[in-house]
Formats: structure tokens, sequence, C-alpha cells
């Protein structure tokens, strides 16, 4: 009988307070909860912050059968922090925001260049977030304008940004660099770091007039010293840093046949290894790099398939690694900025020393004498052997 | 009457190890990563093994006092080492810290909700919960708490493996390394930690007055301290490897973060989990000791006592987060240290200088 009216009571309890809303404030029914995909901030003048968000949500279709179409949206709102500013953001939004589904993190250039640091605190605090949410620069423009100029009614953006991750592996002159990741390197003094840049360019001519007036490209990378953006990186330096971070997952070389025609060549794997050692003229550290690659293409007449010409290949491949490299290495070199946290590589191989490296590290850096060694092989082709314009 | 009384409190060693292992697991979670990487830094991942002598000494001690003294009470065995009058003020004096213990831990499950999930909800509601839910559980009596306590602990032991084979694999070597000699200092200081964690292994004594197989508790103990002690290291290979020290240092809650990115829900079923069974392993160690104290023949009576002063001391024991943190740090991780090492240590050579072991 006991078990009786406990089983009733919370019965009752059930029915009763199904519609409790105001017992726990945080309950929201789904349809009324702003997805977050994706965050952008900008720093504006007087030192308010203008603070983005973008989700993607279902259109109400009565009309037909079947899934509800989809349109971007995104809610903007200022303040002098960003919690003022995502707070201010209630005194519109028609849905209550979400952050546990962030994707992307964007800041503006402009912000980028006085430091962002202070505008993560907000997100590496706020218990929605999560650390693996992928962060970008926005070179010459706003987070804000990004957001607006790109987001379209059958353009999401944060599916975009997606597509255009899953592809950096086939040009390798970028990546993917998460909130976690930022962090860390931040964290670390003397240390400086990279982040992937994103650039809006007005749709090129041909293209489908449905895909919005801009086209997006995910370029490069922008150093940073401590959380500041120094420069933007070219393609060549930017590939330059992920051979060296061991970040290189596939790409293109382009060399010259005897005929002085192009080939191009697939990367296919690659494994970097950094040794640094120490003798009596300074640090010295030798980068190796291993890769093999495949011929995808041939604007050759003459067979390319003879020892001698595949030796001339495979050195031509490593000599342009090679530059790429030194082109990186150098640069950090002149700007004093460790990008690729040698101080850790050094401090591992030398433990005892590791507090002296760590506070000299600004005066020991640009010494540093690198040694590039590149070894390369040239696997196979794939359908065809013979040129495509032999005869 | 009696006899009903021994079955609901007969608990076997092996059953202890495992409620030792979950009760120990949430606050390792909670606050050795932090710790350990505000200590020594990169090298905090290897401070476990730095308590590694005290704790097989405590283990050494414990074996020494128990196995020999199979019929009697944990309590009746203090008292027969140190006396009637002492060996109460030892009791009375492990009753006062479980109850500290408590009233923290309870706090801790409301403040970790407040700050993690529900921001904008009442602290006191998630209190209100988990105290009525242990006062439901304590009715039951230890030996269904201890036989919980099997069934809980391979669900854990399930879902760290899986959170761990997941982040593994992420894990930054320039984020664990280098370590060396010249760390030393650092990572025996962080060893406090791990000492204060393996602490609790003197009060699950006192989980049940009928504790049976404690002929074999150096060898149940020693596995079941492998056991911790390796969750204990991979947790911080986790923690510090995937998020570098000074963002774990800094954080409330890193084992949080790093599983937050795989999923929510499996670490906050796994926190509360380890949470309530570690509310409800103290709460029946002071009915137990209170008991004991005041010669009572059952102490169902005291549990709806005990947890409205719980409740009570849990909402007056500090005004907000940052004084729990202060006195986790300043307070908890010494308190325990000294009283969960000193007091086998103290069993030890007393019973050897009266020749009672």
């Amino acid at each position: 009988m006991k078990r009786f009216y406990v089983f009733s009571i919370i019965l009752v309890f059930i029915f009763v307070l199904a519609g409790c809303s105001q017992l726990m404030r945080n309950r929201t029914e789904i349809d009324r909860i702003f997805n977050t995909r994706i965050v952008a901030i900008d720093k504006l003048e007087e030192n308010k912050v203008l603070y983005t968000i973008s989700t993607k949500a279902a259109v109400p279709n009565t009309q037909q059968q079947g899934t509800a179409p989809k349109t971007s949206e995104f809610l903007v709102s200022e303040g002098t922090t960003v919690f003022e500013a995502a707070r201010n953001m209630a005194e519109y939004a028609h849905r209550r925001p979400h952050y546990g589904h962030t994707e992307f993190i964007i800041f503006g250039e402009d912000t980028a260049r006085v430091g962002i640091l202070p505008y993560l605190d907000f997100i590496s605090r706020n218990q929605e977030f999560r650390y693996n949410a992928k962060i970008y620069i926005i070179q010459g423009n706003s987070a804000n304008s990004f957001i607006t100029s790109i987001s379209t009614e059958s353009i999401f953006l944060a599916d975009r940004l997606s597509i255009l991750e899953d592809n950096a592996f086939a040009h390798s002159r970028s990546g993917k660099v998460t909130l976690s990741e930022a962090l860390f390197v931040l964290s670390k003094d003397n240390v400086a770091t990279f982040l992937p840049v994103i650039v809006m360019t007005p749709s090129k001519e041909g293209r489908n007039s449905t895909d919005g007036a801009y086209d997006l490209i995910l370029k490069s990378y922008a150093v940073f010293k401590e959380d500041k953006l120094q420069e933007f990186l070219d393609d060549e330096l930017s590939r330059g840093v992920n051979w060296v971070k061991n970040r290189i997952q596939s790409g293109t070389i382009l060399v010259g046949a005897p005929d002085n025609k192009k080939v191009s060549l697939e990367i296919l794997q690659s494994k970097t290894s950094i040794k640094p050692y120490m003798d009596e003229s300074g640090l010295q550290c030798t980068v190796s790099i291993k890769f093999n690659t495949n011929i995808a293409e041939s604007l050759s007449t003459e067979d390319i398939f003879t020892k001698e010409v595949l030796e001339s290949l495979k050195q031509q491949q490593e000599k342009q690694v090679e530059t790429e490299v030194k082109k990186i290495l150098s640069y950090a070199q002149e700007r004093n900025m460790d990008i690729f946290g040698l101080v850790s590589n050094f401090s591992m191989k030398y433990p005892m020393m590791k507090n002296e490296l760590r506070e000299n590290w600004p005066e020991l850096f640009p010494e540093i004498k690198f040694n590039v060694e590149v070894d390369s092989n040239i696997n196979r082709t794939y359908l065809i052997k013979e040129p495509a314009t032999s005869k | 009457m009696q006899q009903a009384q021994k079955t609901r409190d007969k608990v076997s060693m092996r059953q202890l190890a495992m409620i030792y292992i979950i009760t120990g697991f949430s606050p390792a979670i909670r606050f050795l990563p932090a710790f350990t990487a505000q200590v020594a830094k990169e090298a905090g991942w290897i401070s476990p093994v730095a308590a590694l002598i005290p704790i097989g000494l405590t283990v050494f001690f414990l074996h020494s006092v128990f196995s020999k003294t199979k019929d009697k009470s944990t309590f009746d065995i203090i008292n027969s080492i140190l006396g009637k009058y002492v060996g109460n003020f030892i009791i009375a004096l492990h009753l006062i810290w479980v109850l500290f213990l408590l009233g923290y831990y309870v706090r801790l499950h409301g403040e970790r909700l407040a700050s993690t999930l529900f921001p904008n909800i009442n602290m006191t509601l998630f209190i209100v919960i988990i105290l009525s839910i242990t006062s439901f559980i304590l009715r039951s009596g230890a030996t269904a708490i201890a036989r919980m306590g099997e069934f809980i602990t391979p669900i854990l032991l399930l879902l760290f493996a899986f959170v761990t084979a997941f982040l593994l694999p992420n894990v930054r070597t320039d984020a664990l390394l280098p370590v060396y000699f010249n760390d030393a200092i650092p990572i025996i200081k962080a060893s406090v930690g791990t000492l204060s964690l393996f602490s609790y292994a003197v009060i699950i004594f006192m989980f049940s007055t009928i504790i049976t197989s404690k002929e074999k508790t150096a060898i149940i103990m020693i596995k079941a301290g492998s056991v911790y002690f390796l969750m204990l290291l991979l947790l911080l290979i986790i923690s510090i490897g995937l998020l570098g020290s000074a963002v774990t240092a800094r954080a409330s809650n890193p084992f949080l973060i790093i599983v937050k990115q795989i999923s929510i829900l499996d670490t906050i079923e796994n926190i509360l989990l380890s949470d309530s069974m570690m509310i409800v392993t103290l709460a029946l160690i002071a009915l137990n000791i209170m008991k004991y104290l005041f010669k009572l023949s059952d102490q169902r009576n005291l549990i709806n006592i005990l947890l409205v002063f719980i409740y009570i001391f849990s909402l007056g024991i500090a005004s907000n987060r940052f004084q729990m943190d202060l006195f986790a740090s300043a307070i908890i991780i010494y308190l325990n240290t000294f009283i969960g090492y000193g007091t086998p240590a103290l069993l030890y050579i007393v019973g050897k200088a009266r020749k009672n072991l």
C-alpha cells in the first residue's frame, strides 16, 4: 500500500509539474533556442564590442509537404564587454542563444590586431562553449560584415566554412586551429602562433548566380605575436608552416619536364621531424622532411617515366619544398617569432636547461642555425602512363 | 533484530575497495588536474608516482592493524589499541572530519551543476535533490549500498576507459614534457593532491561495523589502489596533455572541458554517479561513527537529522565558489593528508609498542 501511495504521488507530480517552466529558468523549448554555429567578434571604437551570432533556421513550411527549407539567421548586438553584448541581444532576440554547438569563432582583422585574448575570455569561461570550436581571422574585413555579406537565403556560412575546412587538405596552405590549441599556445611565453585566414572576394564571373555576391577563400595563415595579429602569410610561407609543423596532408608541386612543360605532382604522405641540438657554435636544428608524391598530370609530350627524368623531377620537388621551408624559417627568425614552438623541442632535448631556454628564447631563436633535409619519392601515376598529348 | 542489523551491515573487503574507487574518482576529476598543473606545471601528470611510497606504507599499516582482527569493528580496534579515551577522541576527530567533507562535497555538487550546466538555477535545488536521494539510499543499509557500488564500478570504469581511448590520441607531448630532475620538488609538492585522495582509504574502513575477509586487506588494497592510481595517471595525462598546464591550472573543471569535446552527457552522468556515491558513503560513515560513540542500537533515526544539519552546513561553509576552492586547497588537502595517513601510522606504532598487533 505504501508503494502505491509513493507511486501515485510521483505520477501526480509528473503530470502537474510538466509545464513548470519557472522552476528551471534555463529550460527552453527547442523551437525557441537559437543554436549558434558561428560567433563573430569585432572591436568597435570607444572600446565597444560588436557581437554577431549566426545559425541556420528552418522556415515554417505550411504549404508544402516534406522537410522545411532552411535559411541563414543572425543576431547582432553591442556592449562594453563580450558578455554584456551577448546579454544585450536578449532585448530583441526572438529565440534564446545557445552556444553548445558553436563550431566557428571569427575575428575581424582590426580586432585581431589589438589582441584576441580579452575576447576569448568569455568564450573559454562560458560553460556552453566547447573547446573544439575553430578560430578564423577575416582579412581586410570585420567579422560582422563578413557574416552579414556572405549569408544569404540559400547559403549558410557555417556550411561553407565546413566545406572549406574539409577541402583544405587539397592545398595544405591553411588548416584548422581549435580554441583549445590556440589557448594552449597563447598561454606560453615567447611563442608565436598562427590562425587560418578567410578572405572575401567578389564572386567571379561564370559562377552560379545563386552562390551569392562573394566567394570565400580559406587562404593561408595569420601570424600572431602574443595575441596580436602581426602579418598575413602568403601561400608559399603558409605551406612552409605546414611543412615544419607536420600538418601537410596533400597538395600540389609543379615541376618541369625536360621539354620545360609542367608536371603536376600530388603530395601523398608527409612526415616532418625536428632534431634540435647544441654545440659550441650555439643552437642548431635539423628539419627533416620525407614525403611521397604521385604524378597527377603531365603537359609534356615526352616520356617522363625514365629513370633520369624521374630523378630530375624528384630533385626538383625536393628543392621546392626545401625553398618553402627555408623561407618560412628565415621569415620567423627575422621577425623573432617562434611560430613552430621550437622552444619546446629544445626544452625536451635539454630538460636541465628548460628554464634558461624559455627565459632567453627571444635572444636565442634568431640565432638558431637551421639545416633542412628533404627526402622524397615519386611513387606512381594513375590510369594512363603516356601523356595525353603524346602522338 | 541484531541478526537483521548484521545482515544489513555486512560488507566484504572487495566491496569496500570498489566503493573506495568510486568515491575517490569524484574529487579526483574535480580537483587533481588543476591542482597538479598549478603546482608542477607540465610535470604535474607524474606527481601520483611520487605519492606511492607514503601510500604503500599506509597500506602496510592498515594491513597490519586490520588483518589480524577479523571479528572486531574498526572502532573497537582503534579503542583496543589506543585505549578508550584516546580512541574515542580519535574517532570523534574522524566524525568532525567526515562531517566537514560531507558538507563540502554536498555544496560542491550543487556548485558544480550550477557552474557547468544550470547557471540560472538556485543551487539549493540540487542540494535538496542529492540529500533526498541520500536519505532514501541510506535506509537500505551498508550491504545494499556496497552492492550498488559493485554495480556502479564497472560502469564508471567502462565510461572512463571510453573517454580515455577517444582522448589519448590527441594528447600533445609538448604539453607533458620535458620532465627532469629539476622538477622533483614541484612534483613532490603536487603529490600532496594524490596523497589527499588516497587518504580516504582509512575512513572507508568505517563504512561498516562488519567487514569480512579482512585478512586480504593488503592484496585487495593493492589491487584497488593500482586501478585508482592508473585512473589518476590517465586523468592527468589527458587533462594536461590536451589543454596544456596553463589552461588546466586556471580551469575550474578541466576534465569537463576536454570531455565536452566528445559528449557532454557521458561526463555529467559519470560525475553525478561518482558524486552521489561519495556523499552516500560519507553520510553512512558519519552515521556509523555516531552510532558507536553514542551507543545507539540503530542509526536510521539519525538520518534525517544528519541530512538537515548537512544541508545547513553545506550552505554556510562558504559564500561562493572561490571560498570553496580556497577551503579545499588551504584546508581539506592538508587535513586529509594529516588524518588519513596519521591515523594508520599512529595505530601501527602504538599497537606495536603495546604489543597489540
